[in-house]
């Protein structure tokens, strides 16, 4: 498959997706708008840990304090996704590629949550268009990352 | 874009003996993150070579968990604030 994430000289992200691929990106991150509305959905349990094993007292206090940040960290991730999603080639700063790169991985963890996937034989039980789904999300998230690691110094 | 949180939480309450004793954040094995990506993270994150980072990856792939970092509870907070950006599943604990 060709790539579809590359650097430019000046340290960009150049994006240029197929509008089946953005389509397919926008579907599946759109489920992490309902995220909020369920605690025991899947999805928000797996973004949503414990940080202290055996203390829900203070990781109760964590997601208290951190949670909001995390949460603002996120919509302004989302915005970027959004942007990238809606345009056919894309020029986007390191930061805004770790923006996008983190969207699409939380897509995929929610994704694969919601279906059950606890374990690596649960993929198994995906139909054929979930498992084309979560591959494309996989390469994705390593086709972009393999770019961003090559940039670092 | 990303910002670092401000550690704001207080820990008054833990005892001196305790007080000593090192903190570490825990990453932990999920069927969904590549080994790649996790590589990648531990590398923007912490900055280590990429030798470092595989061999982390690769003790949290092979035995369910590896502490990356270790320090004060405050930075141990924000880099547990910062793992779980990237959607690794990472908690704090004293050793």
């Amino acid at each position: 498959m060709e790539t579809r994430f590359s650097s430019t000289r000046d340290r960009k992200i150049s994006i240029a997706l197929l509008p089946g691929e953005r389509a397919l990106l926008a579907r599946v991150v759109s489920g992490l708008d309902t995220l909020e509305a369920d605690k025991a959905d899947p999805g928000y349990v797996r973004l949503h840990p414990p940080v202290y094993l055996g203390d829900d007292a203070a990781s109760g206090e964590w997601w208290r304090l951190m949670g909001d940040q995390l949460e603002q960290a996120k919509n302004d991730d989302r915005a970027v996704f959004d942007r990238v999603v809606a345009e056919s080639e894309s020029l986007l700063t390191l930061e805004e590629a770790r923006s996008f790169l983190r969207v699409v991985n939380q897509g995929r963890l929610v994704f694969a949550a919601r279906h059950g996937i606890e374990v690596a034989e649960d993929m198994e039980k995906l139909d054929e268009d979930e498992d084309v789904a979560l591959w494309f999300f996989s390469y994705v998230v390593e086709d972009l990352s393999s770019v961003l690691s090559r940039l670092l110094r | 874009m990303m910002t670092l949180p401000t550690p704001v939480i207080e820990h008054g309450t833990e005892s001196a003996v305790e007080d000593q004793r090192p903190w570490q954040v825990i990453v932990w094995d999920d069927p969904v993150n590549t080994i790649n990506y996790v590589i990648y993270v531990f590398r923007e994150i912490f900055g280590y070579s990429k030798r470092k980072a595989t061999k982390l990856t690769m003790q949290v792939h092979n035995e369910g968990r590896a502490a990356v970092n270790d320090g004060p509870r405050e930075k141990m907070e924000v880099d547990c604030y910062q793992l779980h950006s990237f959607g690794l599943w990472a908690t704090i604990e004293q050793q």
